[in-house]
């Protein structure tokens, strides 16, 4: 953990949002790029990749899985977080680490653990 | 003789002639017996009138004649005996045969000559004198004996021949005048009579002591009335012989009668017929039973000889073909009763299988139709076996037959008494087993069709939409839909009521001569263009409630095509229609319900999916704004403050949105709703206004906790902290590049002096960058001396 340094979050809800931006800040991210629509993160993969990352999959009504995969063919890790208690990804994302909001900071360390250590 | 003229002659006239010559001369005319004269060196023939009967044609030509001359055709003979006696030797002889012609006719007659040598005045020999005697009776009379001893030798050689082989039991002899019976040995020893009296003769009792009693009346009678009329007799009659058993024996003779008809004689021999009679019994057995078959048996038996004419035929062929027997005998029975094909063409004998068995020499089996008398068909089964000789060689054809019009009628019966059963079963089967009322319905109609022989059938049935209301629907079988359609469906006419209303079947022969027929406006009948329907079949379908679920139709052209049989079976299919329907009903109704039960389990699914999703959405905000609430080092007390007034105003904002579906929130209601919940009297200071628009659920409730921070904010440091301050949130729609954008102000005025903050707080942070990204706009705070002044440019959002 304490070699990644860049998070990018993809969270549409902005008070949610800032709460995923303070918690990794606690955990001692010093570079965390909030994106709140699919654009603006394939904006910010463009200008550079994050160490890791976290994406809410329902995006204004759209899903992140386009993100997901260039995340995936960059090489990044990711995790999902999802209001949906039991979001179906599809195949090929089926074993993301995904957490079920609310999370605790607790959790949201833990699934980045496991995110970055499959790379 | 004496008339003729000598003088022409070598002998010259009679008066010159020698005396030797002269006396035999008369000597021969004087004589009825034949004789004649040869005198001098030419033989010149004299004779009398006996002997001209001799030389026939050739007298009297042969008068003075060389006697060679006149026997020319035997001179060869002749010759040397007439030499003979012109030497001086006398000729002897017997039995010449001649034919000589005395009668008109030549016949044939023997003769004795002798030649006796005449010596003239000068001692030589003249002449020759011969003596002619007949001996033609006497030679006939011996050869006749002859022939008839070699006869009678060959008969006894027969009758030997006949008793060794047992064929004759005896001989008799009945000298009538005697009344005695005489019989030789074998006779004597068959019935045990003593051969020494057999020989010596018994009398007629005697001779028929050993008959049986019941046939000697018959037997004394017959030799009785043999005797009376004479000639031939033959009679049968049982004798006991030695044995002490009856024989069957045949007495067969001859009566004998004198000149004047005095029977004489009655000789006979006895036959054994024993052995001819069981022959002969045995073969009238056989040919009695033979035609007792033949005769009885119901199959027709005709004989053919080998040109294929009828020799025979039985009392069951002359049934079959209605010829009598006598019609059919020496008659080509193929020209006859099976010259022609039913379409009327010949039939080649040649094409014949019945013909086929002589030539082919093997038995020949199958069905033809024949030709009644009066030129009908019927089918008959035959078999023909051709008959063959010792070397194998067809000599005619023996031919069974027999009609199988009944055969072919109950094979054709027990045909279609099996077709039902099947299309029963299968309609059955198939309906059973068929939940699609569609399919129920057109595989009962086809079988409707198929039972009754209808040209076309329908089935008019009712079926409730999903508003509950009653349509008809039809399927048809035999007909195209095309051909019922501008029609449309039946109605409740005189004619079609009783099957819609239950009320059982209805048959007609003619549907045109029913009373009910045509009583109904506005067709008065059937409609212009309608099938044509004589023979009429209907049947209600009665569901197990009681309900009519509708009624099956069946039409035929042709009038009287339906009967008992087919409403019987139409009653069935019925009861399966109904019995089909009902269940097809039912499963749609409750396939119905489990759909419904399904899409409502699925939505109710959904709503849960989709509460739980807002529920945790809601919470990770609650979670945002405790988080954000309780951050620093503000005290509990201001931070619960805090935490409790966010939670309200994200409240109210959830209220506007239950309200609304959570489909969406107008611009002016989220603000003023936010207003409301965080300012609460203060409220009446904030105005509000712009154009109608409204907000997605998400931007709504980011817009809301934006106005409740600037709400808060006023109220704490702004200007509805006293009451002289107003806010004003006014809105308006602006063009952009990219299309019309929101353009929204919130400005303070009248509150005490603002200070910009010297740190940003949960509130700026969600003003200018929260509400910013939500909006993908831009969000100026500025904290202006004269109030807080909040400006929002975005494309306008998306409802």
């Amino acid at each position: 953990m304490r070699e990644l340094t860049s998070v990018l979050i993809l969270e549409d809800e902005p008070i949610v949002a800032f709460t995923l931006e303070d918690m990794l800040l606690d955990l001692g991210f010093e570079d965390v790029r909030l994106t709140t629509s699919i654009e603006d993160a394939f904006r910010s993969l463009e200008i550079d990749s994050p160490d890791v990352a976290v994406l809410d999959v329902n995006i204004r009504g759209e899903r992140s899985y386009g993100v997901a995969d260039k995340l995936s063919s960059l090489g990044v890790p990711f995790i999902f977080a999802t209001g949906n208690g039991n979001a179906e990804h599809p195949e090929g994302l089926k074993l993301v680490p995904t957490l079920t909001k609310p999370y605790s900071p607790e959790d949201l360390a833990s699934a980045l653990t496991v995110a970055s250590s499959r790379v | 003789m004496r008339a003729r003229d000598w003088t022409s002659t070598p002998l010259g006239s009679p008066e010159t002639w020698p005396e030797a010559l002269k006396t035999l001369v008369a000597v021969m005319l004087g004589s009825s017996q034949a004789m004649f004269l040869a005198w001098g060196g030419d033989r010149c023939l004299l004779y009398n009138d006996a002997y001209a009967e001799i030389l026939a044609s050739k007298h009297p030509a042969a008068l003075g004649q060389d006697f060679l001359k006149v026997w020319q055709e035997i001179r060869g003979d002749l010759v040397p005996i007439v030499d003979k006696a012109y030497r001086g030797d006398p000729v002897q002889m017997d039995d010449i045969e001649l034919w000589v012609d005395r009668k008109g006719f030549r016949e044939e007659a023997h003769f004795t000559f002798s030649y006796t040598p005449v010596r003239g005045d000068s001692g030589d020999v003249d002449g020759f004198f011969c003596v002619c005697q007949e001996i033609t009776a006497q030679i006939v009379a011996e050869r006749s004996l002859r022939e008839s001893e070699a006869r009678a030798q060959a008969d006894a050689e027969r009758v030997r021949l006949a008793l060794d082989a047992g064929a004759i039991i005896g001989t008799w002899f009945y000298d009538i005048p005697a009344d005695r019976f005489a019989v030789d040995e074998q006779f004597a020893n068959a019935f045990g009579i003593d051969p020494e009296r057999g020989r010596s003769g018994l009398g007629l009792e005697e001779m028929i002591a050993t008959v049986h009693p019941d046939d000697k009346p018959a037997l004394v009678a017959a030799v009785e009335e043999a005797i009376a009329k004479g000639g031939p007799y033959a009679h049968q009659y049982r004798v006991r012989r030695m044995d002490g058993r009856y024989y069957w024996i045949e007495a067969n003779g001859r009566v004998d009668k004198a000149s004047d008809g005095t029977p004489l004689s009655f000789p006979g021999v006895l036959l054994d017929i024993e052995e001819r009679r069981r022959t002969e019994t045995a073969l009238q057995e056989t040919s009695r039973k033979l035609d007792a078959i033949l005769n009885n048996t119901r199959e027709a038996v005709f004989l053919m000889d080998h040109q294929q004419h009828c020799v025979y035929a039985n009392a069951a062929a002359e049934a079959l073909t209605g010829y009598r027997a006598e019609d059919l005998h020496g008659r080509p029975l193929h020209e006859l009763i099976h010259h022609k094909k039913p379409d009327g063409s010949p039939y080649p004998i040649e094409e014949c299988p019945i013909d086929r068995a002589f030539p082919a020499r093997a038995q020949m089996s199958g069905e033809e139709l024949f030709v009644a008398p009066d030129g009908s068909f019927y089918p008959v089964g035959f078999t023909a076996s051709p008959l063959l000789d010792e070397e194998g060689s067809p000599v005619g054809t023996v031919i069974e037959a027999r009609n199988i019009a009944e055969e072919k009628a109950r094979d054709e019966a027990l045909h279609e008494q099996k077709r039902i059963l099947e299309t029963l079963n299968r309609t059955g089967a198939t309906v059973a087993a068929e939940l699609d009322l569609e399919r129920v319905v057109q595989t009962v109609t086809d079988a409707g069709v198929e039972l009754t022989g209808a040209q076309f059938g329908a089935f008019f049935y009712n079926v409730l939409n999903e508003a509950g209301e009653a349509f008809m629907l039809y399927t048809l079988s035999g007909a195209n839909r095309s051909q019922f359609e501008r029609f449309g469906t039946p109605r409740a006419t005189a004619v079609f009521k009783p099957t819609f209303d239950g009320e059982g079947i209805i048959r007609s022969d003619d549907i045109l001569a029913d009373p009910r027929y045509g009583k109904s406006a506005p067709h008065w009948g059937m409609p212009e263009g309608h099938l044509p329907v004589r023979s009429y079949l209907a049947v209600p379908v009665a569901s197990r409630s009681g309900e009519i679920i509708g009624g099956l139709f069946f039409g035929h052209p042709e009038p009287g095509r339906f009967n008992e049989r087919h409403e019987t079976l139409m009653l069935g299919v019925a009861a399966q229609a109904a019995i089909a329907i009902d269940n097809a009903r039912l499963y749609r109704d409750a396939q119905l319900e489990i759909e419904q039960r399904r899409k409502a389990e699925k939505q109710q699914q959904l709503l849960i999916n989709e509460l739980n999703h807002r529920v945790k959405n809601t919470l990770a905000i609650v979670q945002g704004l405790a988080q954000q609430s309780f951050k620093g080092d503000v005290s509990a007390d201001v931070a619960r403050a805090a935490f409790n007034a966010r939670l309200s105003a994200l409240a109210a904002a959830h209220n506007l949105l239950t309200s609304a579906g959570w489909e969406r929130a107008s611009l002016l209601d989220i603000i003023s709703s936010s207003v409301r919940a965080t300012a609460g009297a203060a409220s009446s200071q904030v105005t509000c206004g712009g154009p109608q628009m409204v907000l997605s659920p998400q931007t709504a409730v980011s817009l809301a906790m934006a106005i409740h921070e600037l709400s808060t904010n006023a109220i704490k440091y702004g200007a509805l902290s006293h009451d002289a301050g107003t806010v004003s949130v006014v809105w308006r729609v602006t063009r952009g590049e990219d299309g019309p954008r929101l353009h929204l102000e919130w400005i303070e005025l009248g509150g005490p002096p603002v200070a910009v903050p010297t740190k940003k707080g949960f509130g700026t942070r969600m003003i200018e960058r929260g509400l910013a990204a939500e909006l993908r706009g831009e969000v100026v705070l500025e904290f202006a001396s004269s109030g807080v002044r909040c400006v929002i440019d975005a494309p306008l959002p998306e409802a």
